[in-house]
């Protein structure tokens, strides 16, 4: 075949031209420590690379979910065995009270107010601006004291109060918090726990600013002689639950509510009503005192300390899977680490190699290129 | 009996004009080097006699098939060059593993849902998704108007292209006219036909041609569908669009292929944010929001943009799945923060990350060919100029060869007229 001196020099130049494409890849691969810098470079593999990302992504979210779903747990069991330890106490107390002990029965009344005071304030406890007892109700305190009411328009308020009698006249007055008369309610019924339903408006049907309210009633019974009226704490909670997303397809509850906590009736939380009876019982004198009453409420002190353990266990079993998923989460992250570094990473040692491989060959090429400029006829004409 | 006079003074004369006719060749073709697209001359010397210096005749050394396969497989290294550029813009555009990307805005947008289910009544988990949402919203933009500008700058390459199409068939229909001159007049058109084989080159870079030689060496222009370029000395009279809509080979089918990939990048695009805009809204729309009000929709589309975010306040994200359920119940926020399990799009088969995946890998791909093609399609095209080079390409030895041949062939001449000037004087002397 003729070969001309352009056609050399072309095959040259070309040649040249590639191996400095090549020498530029291998050195960006070293210098950048990633196999692929475009998905050209591995289609499939950039494919890979994209799903392990999120993948990652994913691991790392349901991390910080299972912490924040451990922290719930442990601090309602927490506060559970804080109430229980206030209800244990109450029950001890009010077990040695006897009729003839009026000093003993002072002390019983006095611990069992107390407790009451705790657990209340205790089922109101919050973790970072929601009530953790409350349900899905996590803007206003799960329990409030009898006669309270805490308003949010949209919500309607339940009243609760009990009596001992049937009352056929009951007059509920509603007072904002200083004091002024703001709506009247009328009911009837009785004896037991009634309630009665408050939609947030005042007399004239206007609607009142959300805040905290206090209610009072006054009860007849047919032909006119009043009925004691008490007003218990209530809950204004509901029962939802929390549900928090820990692995692909996994929810786990990670809270309890009031009312699995503490039994309810119509709205009044029984363990609080109790003690409060309690309370009242231990204050009567010697005369007026009905140990089988308080026996009776000491048992209900019992069933309560039962229920808030079953709480309490089945929290704890909770708090087990959550651990086991945290440990197969943080255990999956270096794998799925090492995957993504597999794809994406170069192998540094073979790059180099190839690194030096191109810069010799491209040395050769050059070499070979000044070679093809010598001779020519004219050097040997004369 | 030769006359010695009149028939060796004049076959001198002659040898010599031979002679320097052959210098003179070899010294344009030596000129000529470097020149691109030259074809190297060679001279067709009839009998040199006394009463004539030969019909010489100079020939273009050419392989008209060589040449033929040159401009077809230069318009498909166009096509394919053209396309490959394009393509591997558009590469950039879609980079997948970038932090501001579609899929890494999309991870984060579940990201923040499940944050929101994690403190539904937290206003800065809220607000955080919002701004997450925004940031899905401008990179869904970003990308869409980036593929948008590129199409119309195909458009505008394309026009650009026509243009150049319409100028070069010009020109060879002006050299058609000037070779047929030349030739009447018996001057030498090589030259102009070596730059109308340049012309036709260009050409075919661009658009698929055929050309056929016709009757007096005039070149007709025809494009593979058969619409015809030039016609005789006239270039036609075409519509620009007609032309590119037919190109099957050269740059412009490649700026076309391109132009309708891109097309279908963007309908991948819509199809997505359509998706994750139906299925967010309709799960959304089954919330409350703290307002204790349904969810409104979280993401509308207008024509300018593919997502946009319709929540302005943190209130109104829907995260309860109850109106009594507020603010504690998160149901709704895990029900939208699962949708990115969920397979909805391809007719149930991908979920919104594998469809993104799978654009972004089939980008990839195409970018992959399109540049293996272009290579090969390189390395074939450079073979071939090999093989014309081979034939057509001047090399510097063989002209030096040939000069000495000639200068040898002068000097004999020379030597010739020397000799015969000497017998005259001889024979003057004599008398």
């Amino acid at each position: 075949m003729r070969i001309t001196q352009k056609m050399m020099i072309d095959m040259s130049r070309t040649n040249l031209l590639r191996q400095n494409e090549q020498l530029f890849h291998a050195q960006n691969q070293v210098s950048s420590g990633k196999r692929m810098t475009r998905p050209s470079d591995d289609p499939i593999g950039m494919g890979n690379s994209l799903d392990y990302r999120s993948i990652l992504t994913g691991i790392d979210q349901h991390i910080d979910t299972i912490k924040m779903g451990r922290t719930r747990l442990e601090m309602t069991d927490q506060t559970l065995t804080v109430i229980s330890d206030f209800l244990k106490s109450a029950g001890t107390f009010s077990r040695k009270a006897s009729a003839p002990d009026a000093t003993g029965r002072a002390i019983a009344s006095e611990e069992v107010a107390n407790a009451r005071q705790q657990i209340l304030q205790l089922a109101n406890t919050r973790l970072d601006d929601s009530y953790l007892l409350g349900g899905h109700r996590t803007d206003i305190p799960p329990v409030s004291e009898g006669g309270e009411i805490q308003l949010r328009q949209g919500r309607p308020s339940r009243l609760a109060f009990g009596l001992e009698a049937s009352a056929s006249a009951i007059d509920i007055e509603i007072r904002d918090a200083s004091g002024t008369l703001v709506r009247t309610l009328s009911a009837a019924g009785g004896p037991g726990i009634l309630n009665e339903t408050w939609d947030g408006l005042n007399q004239s049907g206007d609607p009142l600013p959300d805040g905290a309210y206090r209610f009072s009633a006054a009860a007849e019974d047919g032909p006119g002689r009043p009925v004691d009226v008490k007003t218990y704490a209530t809950y204004n909670g509901d029962d939802g639950d929390h549900m928090a997303q820990v692995a692909k397809g996994q929810t786990i509850k990670v809270n309890a509510n009031g009312r699995e906590v503490f039994s309810t009736t119509n709205g009044v939380v029984d363990i609080l009503r109790v003690l409060q009876d309690l309370e009242t019982e231990l204050q009567k004198p010697e005369g007026g005192f009905n140990s089988v009453k308080v026996k009776a409420l000491v048992v209900e002190i019992d069933r309560a300390m039962n229920r808030i353990e079953q709480v309490r266990g089945r929290g704890a079993s909770r708090l087990h899977r959550l651990d086991a998923t945290l440990t197969f989460q943080e255990g999956l992250r270096p794998k799925m680490e090492q995957m993504l570094a597999d794809v994406e990473d170069v192998d540094l040692t073979r790059a180099i190699v190839q690194l030096r491989a191109q810069e010799v060959a491209y040395q050769a090429a050059l070499e070979l290129t000044s070679r093809v400029f010598e001779p020519t006829l004219m050097d040997f004409l004369r | 009996m030769p006359k010695i006079s009149a028939s060796v003074f004049d076959l001198g004369k002659n040898a010599l004009f031979s002679a320097q006719q052959g210098i003179n060749l070899t010294g344009r073709n030596i000129a000529n080097v470097n020149t691109p697209g030259y074809t190297r001359r060679r001279l067709v010397q009839g009998a040199v006699s006394s009463v004539s210096n030969g019909p010489a005749r100079v020939e273009r050394i050419r392989d008209r098939f060589i040449d033929d396969r040159i401009h077809l497989e230069t318009q498909n290294l166009g096509r394919q060059e053209a396309r490959k550029e394009i393509l591997e813009t558009v590469e950039v555009l879609l980079e997948g593993t970038s932090k501001s990307g579609i899929g890494a805005a999309l991870d984060a947008f579940w990201t923040g849902w499940q944050d929101v289910a994690n403190n539904p009544a937290g206003l800065t988990e809220r607000s955080v998704l919002l701004s997450e949402a925004k940031t899905l919203s401008f990179a869904f933009r970003q990308t869409y108007t980036g593929l948008d500008r590129m199409k119309r700058d195909i458009d505008l390459r394309i026009k650009e292209g026509m243009s150049e199409v319409r100028r070069l068939s010009d020109d060879i229909a002006n050299l058609n006219e000037k070779i047929a001159q030349s030739e009447i007049r018996g001057l030498d058109a090589n030259g102009l036909r070596d730059q109308r084989g340049i012309a036709l080159k260009s050409l075919s870079n661009l658009v698929d041609v055929v050309a056929t030689e016709g009757e007096n060496d005039t070149l007709y222009v025809f494009t593979a569908e058969g619409r015809s370029l030039v016609v005789n000395n006239t270039a036609a009279a075409w519509d620009p669009a007609d032309i590119a809509d037919g190109a099957t080979r050269g740059r412009i089918a490649g700026w076309r292929e391109a132009r309708s990939d891109i097309l279908g990048y963007m309908a991948d695009l819509e199809t997505l944010a359509d998706g994750i805009m139906t299925q967010v809204n309709e799960r959304h729309a089954k919330g409350f929001d703290l307002n204790g009000n349904t969810g409104a929709d979280f993401f509308t589309s207008t024509p300018s943009s593919l997502l946009t975010l319709n929540i302005t306040e943190p209130n109104q994200i829907a995260a309860a799945q109850t109106a009594g359920g507020v603010p504690g119940d998160n149901r709704n926020a895990l029900a939208i923060a699962d949708l990115q399990n969920q397979p909805v799009l391809e007719g149930g088969l991908s979920t919104f990350g594998e469809f993104y995946n799978a654009l972004v890998g089939g980008v990839g791909g195409d970018v992959a060919a399109a540049r293996q093609k272009t290579a090969y399609q390189s390395d074939m095209v450079a073979q071939l100029e090999n093989f014309r080079e081979s034939v057509s390409g001047v090399s510097i030895d063989e002209e030096l060869i040939h000069l000495t041949r000639f200068q040898n062939a002068y000097q004999a001449a020379a030597k010739l007229i020397t000799t015969a000037d000497e017998m005259m004087d001889t024979l003057m002397n004599m008398i």
